[in-house]
């Protein structure tokens, strides 16, 4: 055993950082069966991968929006991983994408002032959108979330990554949504995009400036376009 | 009456994991007398070969430094910046070098981005110069710790000025204190801030200072321990960055 200094690290406070990270996900009626099954058990992956990581454990904070079974639902407000525990997310009914990117950028933009207040520091915010459709509320309501959410990336307020489930799912309309390219999954491979997802929020720490969208490659989990 | 120095740049476990390479460097320069300069590098995330700008950078600011107070020269804010302005330059040099190789047609200044913290001592002053993050934390006189770090320039805590930027000049910061009842100080970067500083008083955190310049001082204190300390999993929890520390105490 090696000599040294006897520090007391319970009692240091420090000053542990926040990543903020939204997830935006689709629970309309054509994500029932294998869909949402797949979806879910990739949750559970996520939480167990962000828990071997140690400091995503202390720094990344997840939130859930849903948009579909029982309308927009803030499913999960911000937890730390540690706490975060899993949904079991149903599938039914419309998919109000539009409002629920609205209320991510609101719940992204609150989590900001509240850790500003409280002296914390703090890492850009990541929304990932995921859905298998397009938006089914009104075309002024998703247009207009659509640029707030470019808005907000081009102010540096929040990252917003958007990834398309199967082959009913609009490129076009996702695009509109995020200045990065939208990803189209291979068939059911959540387990693999919420992996990857893992990784990605995990080198924030040692990303610096305008180099974030800098991500792993997605080829595990991304189907190439032809 | 001079200074023992311990130093270490210990790998960041996420960097481990990603196989990438410990992008922190520093470099420490005792004497001539009681002349003491140290330079702390932090090379950009994912910039290209930023673990090449910060050995760069460290290598060549602390040597024009070194050799500018053993020419007599106090450590002012001119002398410091001379040896920013000289060692960005060098970086400007293999940047343009390199460019000439096939295959690094498209290298620019950016992939060696880094910060930079130089420090001098001399019989009466401490000065600290720097560019980006990074903290210095000195013991005062009464055992008061005091914190040196630049502004935030960013809302973001990991967004920062590096060296290779162009504004450099713009972010760069002098300070100097007098020596006189200075008994220790320390150097890091910032992946170590998180758990050194006290988020709510922005103070440094005495339970992690105090029994470091204490056991420092002490017989046991060897060039180990600082490797040791700084690979501890209590400190992994809190960070998986690249971590730098530098202690001086008098002797």
């Amino acid at each position: 055993m090696t000599v040294g200094p006897q520090i007391e690290f319970g009692s240091i406070i420090g000053s542990q950082r926040a990543c903020p990270c939204v997830l935006v996900l689709d629970t309309s009626g054509s994500m029932q069966g294998a869909k949402i099954d797949e979806l879910n058990s990739g949750l559970q992956i996520l939480k167990s991968k962000l828990m071997e990581d140690t400091q995503a454990r202390n720094s990344i904070e997840i939130a859930i929006v849903t948009f579909g079974h029982g309308g927009v639902q803030l499913v999960q407000d911000f937890v730390p991983v540690r706490d975060f525990q899993p949904p079991v997310l149903q599938a039914n009914e419309a998919t109000p994408m539009g409002e629920a990117m609205h209320v991510a950028l609101n719940i992204v933009r609150h989590r900001k002032a509240t850790h500003r207040q409280e002296g914390r520091d703090y890492y850009r915010p990541w929304i990932f959108l995921i859905t298998d459709g397009e938006p089914t509320d009104p075309q002024h309501v998703w247009q207009d979330a659509a640029r707030a959410s470019i808005e907000e990336q081009n102010k540096k307020g929040a990252l917003v990554y958007c990834v398309a489930v199967g082959d009913d799912a609009n490129l076009e309309v996702l695009a509109r949504f995020s200045n990065a390219k939208p990803q189209r999954l291979q068939g059911t491979e959540f387990r693999k995009l919420f992996q990857w997802l893992s990784s990605s929020v995990s080198t924030i720490a040692r990303a610096r400036a305008g180099e974030q969208t800098a991500l792993p490659p997605v080829d595990g989990w991304a189907r190439v376009e032809v | 009456m001079g200074w023992k120095v311990f130093a270490s740049s210990v790998i960041g476990t996420g960097h481990v994991r990603e196989g990438t390479k410990c992008q922190d460097k520093h470099r420490f320069r005792i004497g001539p007398g009681p002349n003491l300069v140290v330079a702390v590098a932090d090379g950009a995330g994912s910039s290209q070969f930023a673990d090449i700008g910060a050995e760069m950078v460290a290598l060549h600011s602390s040597f024009l430094l070194q050799r500018d107070l053993a020419n007599g020269e106090a450590p002012g804010c001119a002398v410091l910046q001379r040896a920013f302005t000289a060692s960005r330059e060098n970086l400007l040099a293999l940047n343009d070098g390199l460019r000439l190789r096939p295959g690094y047609e498209r290298m620019e200044l950016g992939h060696l981005a880094c910060t930079l913290i130089l420090l001098a001592v001399s019989k009466d002053t401490l000065a600290i110069a720097q560019v980006g993050d990074g903290t210095v934390v000195a013991q005062r006189p009464g055992g008061h710790l005091e914190r040196f770090s630049n502004p935030r320039t960013s809302e973001y805590v990991n967004e920062t000025v590096f060296v290779t930027s162009e504004n450099y000049l713009e972010a760069f910061t002098f300070r100097s204190l007098p020596c006189e009842g200075l008994g220790a100080f320390a150097i890091m970067t910032d992946g170590l801030e998180s758990l050194a500083i006290n988020y709510r008083t922005r103070e440094p955190e005495r339970a992690f200072f105090d029994p470091l310049f204490e056991f420092a001082r002490t017989a046991s204190a060897d060039d180990a321990f600082l490797q040791h300390l700084l690979d501890r999993e209590e400190i992994n929890e809190r960070t998986n960055d690249d971590k730098t520390l530098v202690i001086a105490t008098r002797t």
